[in-house]
């Protein structure tokens, strides 16, 4: 475990120490909340008993007051029976006074003081008493006043409101006819012992209400009068004898509250407290009826200890979590730890798996993606995977080879030996590398380099191997390209160097015959012929190191831009008289021009090479196809001998006998040839060669014994137009009217080889000329010194051992601006043919020259035309 | 204003009094009709008169009603019965108009002019309410009653006022055995000369009478009419017809306009219940253009209108 699994486990100790005190604490706090409950309980208790006394002993006030209010109505009452107009009405009646002497004045006098006692008895402006009637003994009215609103039913018995036995005032609580509840206050009037009328008055329920009532009246908190036990009085002066909680009231105990639910219209239920209080010295009771909550408050005695328990019980079990979840915590804290180790462990292991599984994608992927084809087997040869570069260098899809065996690619090229060398290796635990030549799906053979290692198992054992192949077979051709390129190359220099020579010595040749054939005793007829034959060899001698020269690429040429199909139309007339009649002859040219840059000379000697060795091909007759056409070669395209770019290709296919590979191999080297005895010089396919590779070109050669063969020569296609064709002027060829020359003139001719040397001087002294010779640039030197003044020219050979040619022409130059200077050189290479071009009026002529050509050259240089 | 004008200046016509600019009311202090302040309801009609006129008014209070005729006329009646007729003397004439519950008599007419009917009047007998004499039961009709009446007075001493329709001797109460007393004192004190037993009855007119019975209500009790209903008016010279009409114009105008029943109101409440068919003419001042509806509703003992 790393070192956070060390960490110190003490704090779940720690905990479980401190645990008894917070335990003890929790019970403390526990006691501590019970006893504030129990105290805000009874605090609650008695706040409520108060509530309830308080309300009691305003309900008694009220009660006391309105005994007091009732008492007063009583007075009222009193002392009107008691005035004098309705003393001296009830006197004058006695007295048997008639309402028409007399006593209607008495009655107009009690009419005016009921009227009095009516409109006078106020309180705060509003009439104490909305009707006063006066009654006789019999219950007629005496006298009667209404006050306002007042509308006395005239149907009404009043006769049945006539009480003598009542002496004193009394108040009658009732309900009229119209259900209304009314108070009325009421006296019997006794005149001289007997009973004589009734007083009664109503009171005004509006002021009753204010003075009785005197409460706020709602839906959960009204006062009213309840007479005896069943009448409520309402404050507008109905009656309310539905309501059974009433009753209930009514008829409990006085000044006992009691608790009910009303319900109320709309259907809700409130908690109420109502509470009857009897109005002294009458038969009514106050009640008041409020909302439970508006005396005793919104809570219940118990409802704040079983908020509070509740609480408690919500802190304490919270505390208990808490602790409950620190002790867990602290567990899961240990835990955590370990986990973050195993987590951490985790983390590491799959970011090792990780990178492995990143590794093994690279892996897979190079694997994928390599150029090289793998192919992984038991050990019994069966694939179990091959790569995508397998399918492409076998054109077996992996499909079908897995589970094929690896058998199916062998060629057949290898013996038995050599498969079993391999296998011995192998099973022997060792790496076999070597290569094959193996057949594709398609049956081409190709060639590959293999390395094949055995797998082994953890135990050890070899339960597979894996075979990384490269397909080497465009490598081996170009190797073998190289190698045949090396070979035309060193060849070539060969014959380059065969050629110089050759052309220096068939200067001196020829020269000498020349020479001979101009001297002035003349020749024998016999020598003359000889001299003839002599020349003829050294003119054969010449063509042929040309062609060497060709084929070495030192032949000097003229490049132009020319239409490749225009030059083989003008030369097919010709390549029709050089093949048999028994020869179909078939040109395929473009419509459009294919230009090419090349010598013309160059190109028309390829042509007829080419056809000249395919009618050489077809003794028995047979097919020549000339064809041109354009090919563009893409990156990556095998086929093609050159690299990308585009190309005009010249084909010439013939249906002759065909070459075998040993001699395809070898039909471009010099003098190297299948024809017979003096049937061929072996320079024309190896002059095509060099021709064609000057011009930057290739050649494919595809033949097959007894089929025929075709040659493809690829040639850098160009875009510019072609020069005009300039007819060949043959001014250049040398004439045998050679004039002589100015006595006064004197030449230096420089050349390392004495012949050449002599035989120059000699033609050169033949026809006039004053010569210096020198071998050396010592010599040169020497002379130049000596003669400095009368040297008019310097012919010079160009490759010379110390200073070269153009050297020492520049050097003697320096002394002689307008010296002239011919150089001469067997060598065709391009520092030679640009002479003209680096070194003005340096002249140059090619060995080998002829006297002829030699003076020619010399008077050109001498007397330049003004062109 | 209240004076006691000498008399140094005849009575006149209306255009003496608008010439003189003061209409002079004789009066004496009697009941509500003319009260120790110079109120009352002949002072407030006579005082809307002269207003109407475009007079002053001026009251003159005099204690002996047999000055009536001489203080308008300036000469005065022989007789009770039938007064002569002497040369007047200017220098009598103290007023103009004579109103205090005047009752317009056929000898009266003799000497002077008198208004259209201002109240109904009834002369009333009463005793003290100890007096053992029972009121009477209302008969049919008036007479019935006064017979009633003067027959229950046998015996018993009736106090009056001479020269007044309260003489006892002008309802013939003696020749029934009742007893003739003619008090010596102003009409006012009538009713406290009962009380005090100068008689054992008095005479009084029903507005008087109504008064009285406010007043003294549980001393005093009525017994019964010694004289059919009679009306009260206002009393001119005779050489003042101009003036007379024109007090009838006004009167009537107070007819018309409520003056007469809000007067009523005021002191005499009791006629509208006994006569309202005196009053059937009269438009109420809250009411103009309908009949009058006299009645108990209205209050008694209030003054309304002043």
């Amino acid at each position: 475990m790393n070192e956070s699994s060390q960490q110190p486990v003490s704090s779940p100790s720690a905990w479980r120490k401190n645990l008894t005190l917070i335990i003890l604490i929790l019970l403390i706090l526990v006691i501590y909340i019970g006893a504030l409950i129990a105290h805000n309980y009874f605090s609650h208790i008695r706040l409520h008993q108060e509530a309830l006394l308080s309300m009691v002993s305003a309900t008694e006030k009220r009660a006391a007051s309105a005994a007091y209010f009732f008492g007063e109505r009583r007075n009222d009452v009193r002392n009107l029976l008691s005035r004098r107009e309705v003393t001296a009405y009830f006197e004058h009646k006695s007295l048997g006074m008639s309402l028409k002497y007399g006593l209607q004045i008495s009655l107009n006098d009690v009419r005016g003081r009921l009227a009095d006692f009516a409109s006078g008895t106020v309180i705060r402006g509003e009439r104490v008493y909305r009707r006063v009637v006066l009654l006789d003994s019999t219950g007629a009215v005496v006298g009667e006043v209404s006050g306002n609103g007042a509308r006395p039913d005239p149907s009404e018995d009043l006769s049945l409101l006539v009480d003598p036995l009542h002496r004193t005032p009394h108040l009658i609580g009732r309900v009229n006819r119209r259900g209304q509840a009314e108070i009325l206050v009421s006296a019997a009037r006794h005149q001289r012992g007997q009973y004589a009328g009734q007083l009664v008055a109503w009171l005004s329920p509006r002021v009753v209400t204010d003075q009785v009532v005197n409460d706020v009246r709602s839906l959960r908190r009204f006062t009213f009068l309840l007479f005896g036990d069943s009448v409520v009085y309402e404050p507008d002066g109905t009656s309310n004898a539905n309501q059974t909680r009433i009753y209930e009231l009514g008829m409990g105990p006085p000044s006992r509250p009691r608790f009910f639910t009303q319900t109320f219209e709309d259907g809700t239920e409130c908690p109420m407290v109502g509470l009857r209080v009897p109005i002294e010295s009458t038969n009514f009771s106050l009640v008041k009826v409020v909302a439970e909550t508006s005396v005793l408050g919104q809570n219940r005695p118990l409802e704040f200890p079983l908020a509070m328990g509740l609480l408690a019980v919500i802190i304490l079990s919270a505390a208990g979590l808490v602790l409950r979840s620190r002790l867990q915590a602290v567990a899961m804290e240990a835990r955590l730890d370990e986990t973050s180790d195993q987590r951490r462990y985790l983390q590491s292991q799959n970011t090792q798996l990780e990178k492995e599984i990143s590794d093994r994608r690279l892996l897979t992927t190079a694997v994928e993606q390599a150029a090289e084809a793998i192919i992984i087997t038991d050990r019994e040869g069966t694939i179990e995977y091959v790569n995508p570069a397998f399918e492409k260098v076998t054109g077996y899809p992996k499909a079908k080879a897995l589970g094929g065996n690896n058998r199916m690619l062998q060629s057949g090229k290898h013996d038995r030996a050599f498969y079993e060398d391999l296998w011995d290796v192998l099973l022997s635990g060792g790496v076999w590398s070597g290569k094959f030549t193996n057949r594709r799906k398609d049956g081409t053979l190709y060639e590959e380099e293999a390395e094949i290692s055995p797998v082994r198992n953890e135990a050890g054992q070899i339960t597979n191997f894996v075979a990384v192949k490269r397909d080497v077979t465009a490598q081996i051709a170009m190797e073998d390209q190289l190698r045949q390129s090396q070979k035309m190359e060193a060849i070539g220099e060969l014959a380059g160097g065969i050629a110089h020579d050759f052309n220096n010595l068939l200067t001196v040749i020829l020269g000498n015959c020349n020479l001979l054939m101009l001297s002035d005793g003349g020749l024998a007829a016999d020598a003359i012929e000889n001299v003839e034959e002599i020349t003829k060899a050294g003119n054969r001698a010449t063509a042929l190191t040309r062609q060497l020269l060709a084929f070495s690429r030192r032949q000097i040429v003229q490049l132009e831009v020319l239409d490749l199909c225009e030059v083989i139309r003008n030369t097919e007339k010709m390549l029709g008289r050089l093949i048999r009649e028994n020869i179909a002859f078939e040109v395929n040219l473009p419509k459009h021009p294919l230009l090419i840059k090349a010598d013309p000379v160059q190109v028309d000697q390829i042509i007829i090479n080419l056809a000249v060795n395919a009618r050489d091909a077809m003794p028995e007759g047979g097919e020549l196809t000339l064809t041109v056409c354009e090919e563009n070669v893409t990156p990556g395209d095998t086929t093609a001998p050159l690299g990308p770019g585009d190309y005009v290709v010249l084909e010439l296919r013939d249906t002759g006998h065909g070459m075998s590979q040993e001699t395809q191999a070898r039909i471009f080297e010099p003098f190297f040839t299948t024809k017979g005895e003096g049937a061929g010089t072996g320079l024309g396919l190896a002059t095509v060669y060099g021709i064609v590779k000057q011009n930057q070109g290739d050649i494919q050669v595809q033949s097959e014994v007894g089929k025929g063969t075709t040659f493809r020569l690829f040639l850098p296609r160009v875009s510019a137009a072609p020069a005009t064709a300039v007819a060949q002027s043959s001014d250049n060829q040398p004439t045998s009217a050679v004039q002589l020359a100015n006595e006064n003139t004197t030449i230096l001719v420089v050349d390392d080889e004495e012949s050449i040397l002599n035989m120059a001087k000699r033609v050169l002294v033949t026809c006039g000329y004053t010569v210096f010779t020198a071998l050396t640039d010592h010599d040169v030197l020497a002379t130049w010194d000596a003669h400095r003044d009368d040297i008019d020219l310097l012919l010079t050979d160009v490759i010379m051992p110390g200073m070269s040619g153009l050297e020492i022409g520049a050097k003697l130059r320096k002394d002689r601006p307008n010296l002239g200077v011919l150089c001469m050189s067997a060598y065709t290479d391009s520092t030679i043919m640009n002479l003209g071009a680096t070194e003005p009026d340096m002249f140059f002529i090619q060995k080998p020259f002829t006297p002829p050509e030699l003076l020619l050259k010399v008077q050109e240089v001498l007397n330049p035309s003004p062109s | 204003m209240v004076c006691l004008m000498p008399p140094w200046s005849a009575a006149g016509d209306l255009e003496d009094v608008k010439q003189r600019g003061v209409l002079r009311h004789m009066g004496s202090i009697y009941a509500g009709f003319v009260t120790p302040t110079g109120t009352g309801f002949d002072a407030k009609l006579i005082r809307g008169f002269a207003k109407s006129i475009g007079v002053r008014y001026e009251i003159v209070l005099v204690r002996d009603p047999a000055i009536l005729v001489k203080g308008l006329t300036g000469t005065a009646p022989s007789g009770p019965e039938e007064p002569s007729v002497k040369p007047p003397n200017h220098a009598d004439v103290i007023a103009d108009v004579a109103a205090a519950g005047i009752t317009i008599t056929e000898e009266r007419k003799q000497h002077l002019l008198f208004s259209d009917p201002t109240l109904p009047t009834q002369v009333w007998v009463l005793t003290k309410a100890a007096m053992p004499v029972k009121p009477i039961v209302p008969g049919e009709n008036a007479r019935e009653d006064v017979t009633a009446t003067i027959a229950l007075l046998s015996g018993v001493t009736v106090l009056g006022k001479e020269h007044t329709l309260l003489d006892p001797r002008r309802y013939g109460i003696d020749r029934f055995g009742g007893i003739t007393k003619l008090f010596g004192g102003s009409i006012a004190e009538l009713v406290p000369a009962l009380l005090v037993g100068e008689g054992e009855a008095v005479l009084l007119d029903l507005p008087a009478a109504s008064q009285a019975l406010e007043r003294w209500s549980l001393h005093l009790k009525v017994i019964g009419p010694v004289a059919d209903w009679q009306n009260m008016g206002v009393a001119f010279a005779r050489d003042s017809p101009d003036l007379t009409h024109a007090f009838n114009r006004y009167l009537e105008t107070c007819r018309k306009d409520g003056t007469i029943l809000r007067l009523v109101n005021a002191y005499f409440p009791i006629l509208l219940e006994l006569r309202p068919d005196f009053f059937a003419t009269c438009n109420s001042c809250d009411d103009l253009g309908k009949r009058a509806r006299p009645g108990p509703s209205v209050p008694p003992g209030k003054a309304v209108g002043e």
